[in-house]
């Protein structure tokens, strides 16, 4: 195994510099691979109609204005406002359902554990394209079409089984003990989690929360084929109903994702701290 | 406080072909404001026992009483005891303060104002009223160890339950947490069970001693009652560092044959061995083997393969043919690895075992009662 040598900055003959300097070459490669379109798509939404299809390319418009944003706000308001409540509420049905299941997963033995923990991993195989038909059908006979209801219920059914899976890998790390603590000062089981795991679950419940949150926001597939009215649209299906009234109108499209994306870097920003792992730590010795 | 009864007490885990019984027909009595400490090796049911007392394990047959009540079927919060874990289980997210106010907010009728007077008393007696604001992952071993011993003093309960509780600590720690927890536990005269898998810790601490093997209670009694009086081979060989030694013979009259010696006893000895049995293992105390100076009767060569010494004696690693045996000399008793000794074993400190089924047959004569070591 390579060692670091304190002494010559040398990784078992390999000059540490050079190491450095490859790896920093990689992450730049990587960095400029997923953040270049969302520059360009930033580049294009600043610029007027007609310098979009200019030549040669120019990565920063001679003309910047802020004409397609005040194009898209008004209806872009309605769609943003759509998805942060579809968003916020699915994300809240997850985690009903998810936390007591997954302590349930983490804590209980009782039989047939193991095959129900494997039958949930095998739904989440299943590619939700898939399953379309069968959930319009399903929708459309609870009369929950073109309801965010409707949609929010999709999602919560979509995202229990990957949400479960990760909560109760979060709740297996917290020690058993400090479950036994609680029972002995006088909490129910209930009053447990509450009280004293799921304090130490914010780190978990906060990656649920944003991957449920993020899946919501950017899921299309589900919400198109849920979603008749243009005024319950979320963001994502109201990207493409730009596209479609206005021909090759790619400054608008291109501000209305700009708009889409700004409230989950937010999010992520306001919420990374719980990612911030270590909050057991000091409750058990190891 | 109170006295605890264990009566005929068995857990079962699981059913049918995957049953393990944990803990077989156990009957413990444990006086008011007594120290038992449950002492076993690995998986010997000491834990699941202390458990069955407090409620985080249902009882499978057998009852547990406080004061001639039965609390099994009782929720822990409803026992009217505390609980001190191996790995202190101070809840991550709270401070010191809240750590050990939370027992007594959740299953007390108490103000928040009598509340913190209680928690701040407990503190003062604990030397932690310095630490109360700082979460655990802020405090050192013995830090938070202190603390989970405040969160279960605060409590005010009529036992105390310990499940290893100085296992994670240093050995110097362990050893200044040993006897504060005696002061402590003697200050506040408070029932105690004290589980621990280190025989030291058991000797030293409890009142009483309760020895489990495989589920099964081997011995209960004072330390030194387990020590010289052992009712088997177990008990025996578990009790004591270095361990006793251990040699079968069979037993021809007042003789016991060794592959390596013959060992003749006393026809009064004989005739006190409560045992028709042939085939026994004659046991003795490393500390009771004597070093004389050449053939006498009932002496014998063994070869020296290791010395350990540790200052005030020394432990010697013997081999009596192809059996080990250890016998700890006087620290002044120079000896040196593959050098011949002789050895005696004093007739009145040997042990004689049940060789098939590890019952003790004969004990050490010198059964020594508390007045009389402390003459």
């Amino acid at each position: 195994m390579a060692t670091r040598s304190e002494t010559d900055g040398r990784l078992d003959g390999i000059d540490l510099n050079r190491y450095d300097a490859a790896t920093y070459v990689v992450y730049a490669v990587a960095i400029v691979f997923f953040v270049f379109p969302i520059l360009w798509v930033i580049s294009m939404s600043l610029r007027p109609e007609g310098d979009v299809l200019t030549y040669p390319v120019q990565f920063i418009p001679e003309d910047l204005t802020l004409e397609a944003y005040r194009q898209v706000i008004g209806q872009s308001r309605t769609w943003l406002w759509n998805s942060t409540k579809v968003a916020a509420l699915q994300a809240v049905g997850i985690l009903l359902v998810c936390v007591p299941a997954a302590y349930a997963f983490s804590r209980f033995e009782f039989r047939g554990r193991q095959h129900i923990l494997f039958g949930i991993l095998l739904f989440q195989m299943i590619s939700p394209v898939v399953i379309v038909i069968p959930m319009y059908s399903v929708m459309s006979t609870l009369g929950l079409m073109d309801t965010h209801l409707g949609l929010i219920l999709l999602y919560v059914g979509l995202q229990v089984p990957f949400s479960t899976w990760l909560l109760k890998s979060y709740f297996d790390t917290i020690p058993d003990q400090l479950d036994d603590a609680a029972r002995v000062d006088g909490c129910n089981r209930l009053q447990t989690l509450w009280h004293v795991l799921m304090p130490s679950m914010l780190p978990g419940v906060a990656v649920v929360v944003i991957f449920n949150f993020v899946f919501s926001w950017s899921e299309f597939v589900m919400a198109f084929t849920i979603l008749r009215s243009s005024d319950l649209f979320t963001i994502s299906v109201g990207v493409f109903a730009f596209d479609g009234q206005y021909t090759a109108a790619w400054t608008l499209i291109a501000a209305v994702s700009v708009l889409a994306i700004l409230p989950l870097i937010i999010m992520f920003i306001v919420l990374q701290r719980y990612f911030i792992r270590g909050l057991t730590e000091g409750a058990v010795k190891g | 406080m109170a006295a605890l009864d264990i009566d005929g007490l068995v857990k079962r885990f699981g059913t049918g072909g995957d049953e393990i019984v944990a803990v077989d027909d156990v009957d413990v009595s444990i006086d008011d404001g007594d120290f038992l400490v449950l002492v076993g090796p690995s998986g010997c049911g000491k834990s699941t026992t202390l458990r069955c007392i407090a409620g985080l394990e249902e009882v499978t047959e057998g009852d547990i009483r406080l004061d001639g009540e039965s609390i099994v079927g009782r929720k822990p919060m409803d026992r009217d005891i505390a609980m001190v874990f191996q790995n202190y289980a101070l809840y991550p997210h709270m401070t010191a303060r809240e750590n050990m106010s939370f027992g007594l907010k959740m299953t007390s009728d108490l103000s928040k104002g009598e509340i913190e007077e209680i928690v701040e008393d407990t503190a003062r007696m604990m030397g932690i009223e310095d630490l109360l604001e700082k979460k655990p992952r802020e405090l050192s071993g013995g830090q938070q160890q202190r603390v989970a011993l405040g969160r279960a003093i605060v409590r005010d309960p009529a036992v105390f339950l310990m499940d290893e509780p100085l296992s994670n600590l240093d050995a110097k720690l362990r050893t200044t947490m040993r006897t504060e927890l005696q002061n402590l536990q003697q200050k506040l005269e408070t029932t105690t069970v004290y589980v621990t898998h280190d025989q030291t810790e058991a000797m030293t601490m409890g009142d009483r001693i309760a020895i489990l093997n495989g589920g099964k209670l081997q011995q209960i009694g004072t330390p030194l009652e387990c020590y010289h009086q052992p009712t088997n081979q177990f008990v025996a060989g578990f009790i004591g560092a270095p361990s006793m030694n251990f040699l079968e013979v069979t037993r021809e009259g007042t003789r016991l044959d060794h592959a390596e010696f013959s060992y003749r006893l006393s026809e009064a000895t004989a005739e006190r061995i409560d045992s028709e049995t042939t085939e026994l293992v004659l046991g003795i105390r490393p500390e009771d083997i004597e070093l004389v100076d050449g053939e006498e009767p009932n002496a014998f060569r063994a070869t020296v393969d290791v010395t350990e010494p540790m200052g005030d004696s020394t432990h010697v690693s013997l081999s009596i043919g192809d059996q080990q045996c250890t016998a700890t000399v006087d620290g002044d008793v120079i000896v040196s690895p593959g050098e011949e000794l002789w050895l005696t074993f004093p007739e009145d400190r040997i042990h004689l075992f049940d060789a098939e089924s590890g019952v003790a047959v004969k004990n050490r004569e010198a059964s020594l009662t508390g007045s009389e070591m402390a003459l």
